[in-house]
C-alpha cells in the first residue's frame, strides 16, 4: 500500500520537477516575474512536503536548501542571475536522481550532494549578507508585524487523507503568537458520531513578522479539502490588547466567529484604507474539477489490445452475415460496425500523447550543451502540439536527442567562426514537427557549417565502404553516413562520437517504422527529417498473394500496380523491366520467399518507393484493400526483418505484413553478398 | 535444480515419451492451419493466432532430427511459456499428449538419452520411471535458447 503511494508521489514529483523547469525556462527570460518565482517556489515546496511525507528525507533535506535562497528571491532579497539559473537546473536533476533512487546510500553520492548543497547555501548566505539597498527600504517596512483573522474550516473527510489539522495550527503557532478560537458546536452526539470525520473549524488571531505567503505555505497541502479565509486585521500587535482578548473569550463561549468589524474599534487610531485593501485579499479556494486521469500505460496497451481483437471479430460478423443473408443480422452487424469503429478511433487516440511532453528534455539539453560548449543557440520549437502513439515517442526521444546532439557540437560553428563565415554570432536550431497524410514529420534543422558530400566520400573510400569509381548522387553520399561504423569527425567527442552515430538513429527509428534522411548544404546548414507512423498497430495494406500465403502491403509504401502482361522483362538482365519506357529492378517474391516458381508472365506487380526509387516486387495475384491490426511476431520471430508483424483477416487466416523497406534492402545486401 | 517440478505433461514423440515441466504450459491444442512464415529455419513452421495474439510455433519433431514427421488426429500443439510472459508464448508440436504425472513421489534421475546425436533438444532435466516406461523431461529454457539462436 506504502509502495503505492510512494510510486504515485514519485511520478506526480516528476510533474513538479518538469513543471519547476519549465518554468525555469520562462524565468531566464523574464527573470523580474514573481508569478513564474512564486510557482518555482510552489513546486519545491510540494517537493520538500511530500518528500518527508513518504521517507525521501535526502530529497527533502535538498529542496529545503533550494527552497531557502527561493525564498530570498521571492522576498526580493536576491536577485536572480544567470548562475542561479544554472544552478537551479541542476539542482533538478539531483532531485531527479533523488526520486529514483530514494535516500542516497552510495558514500560518493552523498558527498557529491553535499558539495552541491553548499554551492547552494554559499549562494543563500552571500547574497543575504549584501542586501541590496533598495531591499533593505522595503524590508524595514516588513519587519513590522502584522495580525491576521485566519478562519480555517476543513471539510469533513480531512481526517481520512491522514491530514491532522492540529499540526496545521501547530504550524500557525510557530510563526508568531497566535490565539485560537475553536468551534465546536458541530459536533454530534456519541451515537452519531464518526470518529474520522471531521466536526470542527477553527478561527486564528495570529500576529507575525512573516509575509502572508508563509500563512499561506501552511496550508499548501490541504488547500483543497478545506476553506481558508486569511484576513489582515491590522499593522502592529494586538492580541493582547483587552479589547481583543474579551472578543475572544466572547467568541469562545458564544461559538459566533468574529470577523473584521469586532476589530473596527481596536483599530480606529491605526492606518484605515491600508488595513481594509488588504483585507479584500480573501483566500478562497476554488472547486477543484479533474479534467485529466492518470491511467497506467499497460491499461491503455490493454484496451488497445481488446479493441484490436473486437475489430477482428466484428469482421468475422460481418463475413458472416453477409453469407448469411437474414436482415436482421444484416443490420445488427452493421450497428456493430460502426461502434467498433468509433470504439478503435478513441482506444487509439487515447494511446497519443502530445511531444510536448519530451519537448522540455530537449530543451534542456540544447540549453546545457550550449552552454558547456560556449555556443549561442537559438532553439526553436514548432508543432509541439503534435500528437503521436506513446509507443512511438519512447522510441523517438534517445534518437532525437542524439540528432541534437550532433547539430551542437558538429553543427554550429563557435561564435568566432560564424562572425568569420557573416553568419549571426547565435546559431539556431528549429524543431519542426508536422502531418503529412498518415504521418509525421520530424525535422531538425540547424544553421552550421553542413556537410561536405566530398569529405564523406573520401572517407567511405578510405574505409572500404564504397568503391573509388562509384558515382554517388549527394543522397546516396549522405546515406553512407547511416552505415554502421561511419562517423564524420575523427576524434571522438565527449557528447556525440563514442562509436555510436547515425546508424544507431537509422535502427532505432526503423524500430518503429519511421524513415531518416539527411540533407545538408555547405555553410547552410543540415537537415535531419524524420518520417513517422501515427500508429504502430493499424495500417491501410494491401492484401496479396505469393505461393499459399496472404500477405500485407502497407498502401503507404505503394505507388502503382501493374498486371504482368503490361510489362516487359528484360532479356538479359531478368531482375530488370520496363513499364510505360521506364526500367525497374524488381524482386520475385516467390523467388526470396522460396517458394516454388510461378509461370513466366502471371502474376501482378506491384511498384514500391523504396528511398527515390521505385522497385517491382512481383506477387501472385493482388486481392484487395484491407483496414489491418497489425500484431506484432514476437521476440522468436525478430530476425525475420522483412515481416514486420501479422493481421488476423475476417475470415481467421493469418496474413503476413511485409515491411518493403527492409525485404528489399535485405535482398540488396543479399544479392549484393552472392555477387562478391 | 532451484525449482523442484512437481508435476509434468508427458507426450510422445516417435514412440518415445518427454515431459514439460506443468507449471510452463498455458494451453494444449489440436493441430491448425499454420501460416508460413518464409525465410525461416526447417522446424519453424510458422504462426497460429491464439486468443486474437499471434503466436508462432516449432516442430519438435524436427528439433529432434525425425524427418517428415506425420501429422495425424492425435498431433497437437503445446503451448509454452518459460519465463512466464506472454510475449515469450510459443508452440510446440508433438505426436500425442498423454498425461499429467505427479513428479512428488517418483525421483527424478539423470537422463542417459543424448539427443545432440540426432538433433536439437540435448538438455533435459532428468529422466522419470513411471510404471514401464521412461519419461525425459526436457530442459525448456535450453530448447528456447536454441531457437533464439
Amino acid at each position: 500500500m506504502i509502495d503505492k503511494f510512494k510510486a504515485k508521489f514519485v511520478e506526480e514529483s516528476l510533474d513538479n520537477v518538469n513543471d519547476l523547469e519549465e518554468a525555469l525556462f520562462l524565468l531566464e527570460k523574464d527573470m523580474n516575474n514573481h508569478e513564474i518565482i512564486e510557482r518555482i517556489f510552489r513546486a519545491m515546496h510540494s517537493l520538500k512536503g511530500g518528500g518527508a511525507m513518504f521517507g525521501f528525507n535526502d530529497l527533502s533535506d535538498f529542496t529545503h536548501h533550494l527552497e531557502t535562497v527561493f525564498d530570498l528571491v521571492r522576498n526580493d532579497k536576491l536577485n536572480i542571475d544567470q548562475n542561479l539559473i544554472s544552478l537551479t537546473f541542476s539542482a533538478t536533476d539531483h532531485i531527479k536522481h533523488l526520486l529514483e533512487t530514494g535516500n542516497l546510500t552510495d558514500p560518493s553520492e552523498i558527498e557529491e550532494l553535499k558539495a552541491f548543497v553548499s554551492k547552494i547555501q554559499g549562494y543563500s548566505h552571500t547574497s543575504s549578507s549584501q542586501v541590496p539597498v533598495k531591499e533593505k527600504e522595503e524590508s524595514i517596512e516588513e519587519d513590522e508585524s502584522v495580525t491576521y483573522l485566519i478562519s480555517f474550516k476543513p471539510q469533513k473527510e480531512i481526517l481520512k487523507n491522514g491530514t491532522n489539522p492540529l499540526y496545521l495550527l501547530d504550524d500557525l503557532n510557530a510563526l508568531g503568537e497566535a490565539a485560537t478560537i475553536a468551534f465546536i458546536s458541530e459536533i454530534p452526539s456519541l451515537s452519531e458520531f464518526d470518529p474520522v470525520s471531521n466536526y470542527c473549524h477553527w478561527q486564528i488571531l495570529l500576529n507575525t513578522n512573516d509575509p502572508l505567503n508563509e500563512i499561506k505555505d501552511v496550508f499548501i497541502f490541504v488547500e483543497d479539502e478545506c476553506t481558508i479565509e486569511i484576513q489582515k486585521i491590522t499593522n502592529g500587535n494586538i492580541i493582547s490588547h483587552p479589547h481583543v482578548v474579551k472578543l475572544i473569550d466572547e467568541a469562545k463561549s458564544t461559538e459566533k466567529p468574529l470577523s473584521l468589524d469586532h476589530f473596527s474599534t481596536v483599530t480606529v487610531n491605526k492606518k484605515k484604507e491600508d488595513s481594509q485593501l488588504e483585507s479584500k485579499k480573501k483566500v478562497q479556494l476554488k472547486e477543484h474539477k479533474i479534467s485529466s486521469i492518470r491511467v497506467s500505460s499497460n491499461k491503455i496497451d490493454e484496451l488497445v489490445n481488446l479493441v484490436s481483437e473486437l475489430v477482428t471479430i466484428q469482421a468475422q460478423l460481418n463475413l458472416f452475415a453477409e453469407n448469411d443473408g437474414n436482415p436482421l443480422i444484416l443490420g445488427l452487424a452493421e450497428q456493430i460496425q460502426k461502434l467498433s469503429r468509433q470504439l478503435r478511433d478513441n482506444a487509439f487516440e487515447i494511446s497519443l500523447i502530445p511531444l510536448q511532453n519530451e519537448l522540455m528534455r530537449f530543451q534542456r539539453l540544447v540549453r546545457d550543451l550550449s552552454k558547456e560548449m560556449s555556443k549561442e543557440i537559438d532553439f526553436i520549437i514548432e508543432g509541439g502540439e503534435i500528437e503521436l502513439d506513446k509507443n512511438i515517442i519512447e522510441h523517438l526521444t534517445d534518437p532525437l536527442l542524439h540528432i541534437l546532439r550532433n547539430s551542437i557540437d558538429h553543427g554550429i560553428e563557435s561564435a568566432e567562426d560564424r562572425i568569420k563565415m557573416g553568419k549571426s554570432p547565435k546559431g539556431t536550431i528549429i524543431f519542426k514537427a508536422y502531418y503529412s497524410g498518415a504521418n509525421v514529420i520530424i525535422k531538425v534543422t540547424d544553421d552550421g557549417h553542413g556537410i561536405d558530400p566530398e569529405k564523406i566520400r573520401h572517407k567511405a573510400i578510405k574505409k572500404g565502404l564504397i568503391d573509388k569509381k562509384l558515382d554517388l548522387s549527394k543522397k546516396e553520399i549522405f546515406d553512407l553516413l547511416f552505415l554502421s561504423g561511419f562517423s564524420t569527425r575523427e576524434e571522438v567527442s565527449d557528447l556525440s562520437g563514442r562509436g555510436v552515430g547515425m546508424d544507431v538513429v537509422k535502427k532505432k527509428i526503423g524500430e518503429i517504422r519511421g524513415e531518416v534522411s539527411i540533407d545538408s548544404e555547405i555553410n547552410k546548414g543540415t537537415t535531419i527529417s524524420l518520417v513517422l507512423p501515427l500508429t504502430l498497430s493499424i495500417i491501410d495494406g494491401l492484401l496479396v498473394k505469393v505461393a499459399n500465403n496472404q500477405y500485407v502491403i502497407p498502401i503507404s509504401s505503394i505507388d502503382k500496380i501493374y498486371a504482368m502482361d503490361s510489362v516487359k522483362i528484360g532479356k538479359t538482365f531478368d531482375q530488370v523491366l520496363t513499364i510505360e519506357d521506364t526500367q525497374y529492378s524488381f524482386i520475385k517474391m516467390r523467388e526470396i520467399f522460396e517458394e516454388e516458381q510461378g509461370e513466366d508472365g502471371s502474376g501482378q506487380l506491384i511498384l514500391v518507393k523504396y528511398e527515390d526509387k521505385k522497385i517491382g516486387l512481383l506477387v501472385d495475384q493482388v486481392i484487395g484493400e484491407y483496414q489491418t491490426v497489425v500484431k506484432p511476431l514476437g521476440r522468436f520471430l525478430k530476425r525475420q526483418e522483412s515481416i514486420s508483424g501479422a493481421s488476423i483477416m475476417g475470415d481467421g487466416s493469418i496474413a503476413l505484413v511485409i515491411d518493403t523497406n527492409r525485404l528489399i534492402h535485405v535482398n540488396a545486401i543479399k544479392k549484393y553478398r552472392t555477387k562478391k | 535444480m532451484e525449482n523442484q517440478i512437481t508435476s509434468i505433461i508427458s507426450f510422445s514423440i516417435n514412440e518415445e515419451l518427454f515431459a514439460l515441466d506443468t507449471l510452463k504450459v498455458r494451453h494444449i491444442l489440436e493441430m491448425e492451419n499454420i501460416t508460413k512464415v518464409p525465410n525461416t529455419k526447417a522446424y519453424f513452421l510458422g504462426v497460429i493466432k491464439l486468443h486474437g495474439n499471434i503466436i508462432p510455433v516449432v516442430d519438435l519433431r524436427l528439433m529432434m532430427g525425425i524427418s517428415q514427421p506425420e501429422i495425424t488426429a492425435d498431433t497437437a500443439i503445446i503451448v509454452v511459456s518459460h519465463d512466464d510472459s506472454n510475449a515469450s508464448l510459443i508452440g510446440m508440436v508433438v505426436d500425442n499428449v498423454k498425461e499429467v504425472v505427479s513428479t512428488e513421489a517418483s525421483e527424478l534421475k539423470e537422463t542417459v538419452f543424448d539427443g545432440s546425436t540426432t538433433g536439437l533438444i540435448a538438455s533435459f532435466e532428468g529422466t522419470i520411471h513411471e510404471g514401464d516406461n521412461f519419461i525425459h523431461v526436457i530442459n525448456l529454457n535450453e530448447v528456447i535458447h536454441q531457437i533464439e539462436n
